[in-house]
């Protein structure tokens, strides 16, 4: 379900904002708004488009995982330029589960129950400027359906 | 204690130079304790990762920009910062899209600390990147005390002058150093930042 959320201005300008959404570069700021939909999250500010992506991989090859990763942010790139995009930074962070457990408190009682993860965590995020967040919602779930499971934090 | 406003575009290269900067000051200056505050315009905490990994003291501000969402929230940070872990220098990377100078001034109306901002200018992507994103880059450079023009091996003579001169003609009076991963950043920059102290 999507969800629309406009953040109040926490800046110190003391001017009435009202129901303006545009940018004020004279005073130096702008208002931002951002959406979540499926585990991708999308925001502005000024003219930035900021989409966030979290997911899990499936596999364990932490190798093979991060060869795969590479090659689908290229092709996130090359989408956002195919669009007419300006990349801003797009970064992502691959991580692999090597010591896993479970630590459970009844009482005064913890037990300990370690197990494996088979599955690699992936976090992002895609600065661009130039093109419709819709588009980059499609390109970001087109881009990482393919290799994740995006999941809500 | 002493605070420095690490700025610039996306991508310039600002987490790297934080942690050249903060291993310098930790390993041959002698400073005990460098804390970075760290503001990431996504959802997700990226860089904070990297410098945490790195053995620092990371305190982490996502999903805004202290510019202007998150301004109530900057001071509130550094006062927790100061308290939990008295630093000696704070370097504080802002975001990709911040205004540098907004945050010095915040800084300065809510807690009297004056900032140094060193800001960080990509001399491969400058050309191409100042004429359509020409409102947002000369803001973030116009108040910088100094301005690396880093990835300087990655362009040639002409381009790399081209880049200095647009710079020097956004901000006069700021130093330009030029910067690479290669040769990293020259010790006499580094003792500067930290001789100076404050902007």
């Amino acid at each position: 379900m999507e969800e629309s959320k406009q953040q109040e201005c926490g800046c110190s300008q003391g001017h009435d904002h009202g129901h303006h959404h545009g940018h004020h570069y004279d005073h130096g700021h702008s208002h931002e708004r951002s959406h979540s939909h499926g585990g991708i999250h999308i925001a502005h500010h000024e003219d930035a488009l900021i989409g966030s992506v979290q997911g899990n991989m499936p596999g364990t090859d932490f190798l093979k995982a991060q060869e795969a990763l590479t090659e689908q942010i290229h092709q996130l790139g090359q989408q956002i330029r195919g669009q007419g995009g300006i990349i801003g930074h797009i970064k992502f962070i691959l991580s692999s589960p090597e010591h896993c457990c479970q630590i459970s408190l009844t009482d005064t009682t913890d037990s300990t129950r370690y197990f494996d993860m088979d599955f690699c965590r992936v976090e992002g995020v895609a600065i661009v400027f130039g093109i419709e967040d819709e588009t980059l919602e499609v390109i970001l779930r087109e881009t990482f359906d393919a290799i994740l499971e995006v999941t809500e934090e | 204690m002493n605070f420095l406003i690490i700025g610039g575009f996306l991508g310039s290269g600002k987490t790297s130079f934080i942690l050249e900067l903060a291993k310098y000051m930790v390993e041959y200056r002698g400073i005990q304790k460098v804390a970075i505050l760290e503001n990431e315009i996504g959802e997700v905490g990226v860089d904070d990762k990297v410098l945490r990994g790195s053995g620092y003291q990371v305190k982490g501000m996502f999903s805004g920009c202290v510019c202007c969402t998150m301004a109530g929230e900057l001071p509130i940070n550094v006062r927790r910062l100061q308290k939990d872990y008295d630093p000696d220098w704070i370097l504080m990377e802002a975001t990709g899209v911040a205004f540098p100078d907004s945050i010095k001034q915040n800084l300065l109306k809510t807690l009297g600390i004056r900032a140094q901002i060193v800001c960080i200018a990509d001399a491969q992507r400058w050309q191409k990147l100042v004429k359509p994103l020409g409102h947002l880059l000369p803001l973030q450079l116009k108040d910088a005390d100094l301005v690396l023009l880093n990835k300087a091996d990655l362009v040639g003579r002409e381009e790399l002058e081209a880049a200095r001169e647009s710079i020097r003609s956004i901000n006069g009076q700021t130093s330009i150093v030029c910067a690479s991963a290669k040769e990293g950043i020259p010790q006499r920059v580094l003792d500067q930042i930290i001789e100076k102290k404050e902007g």
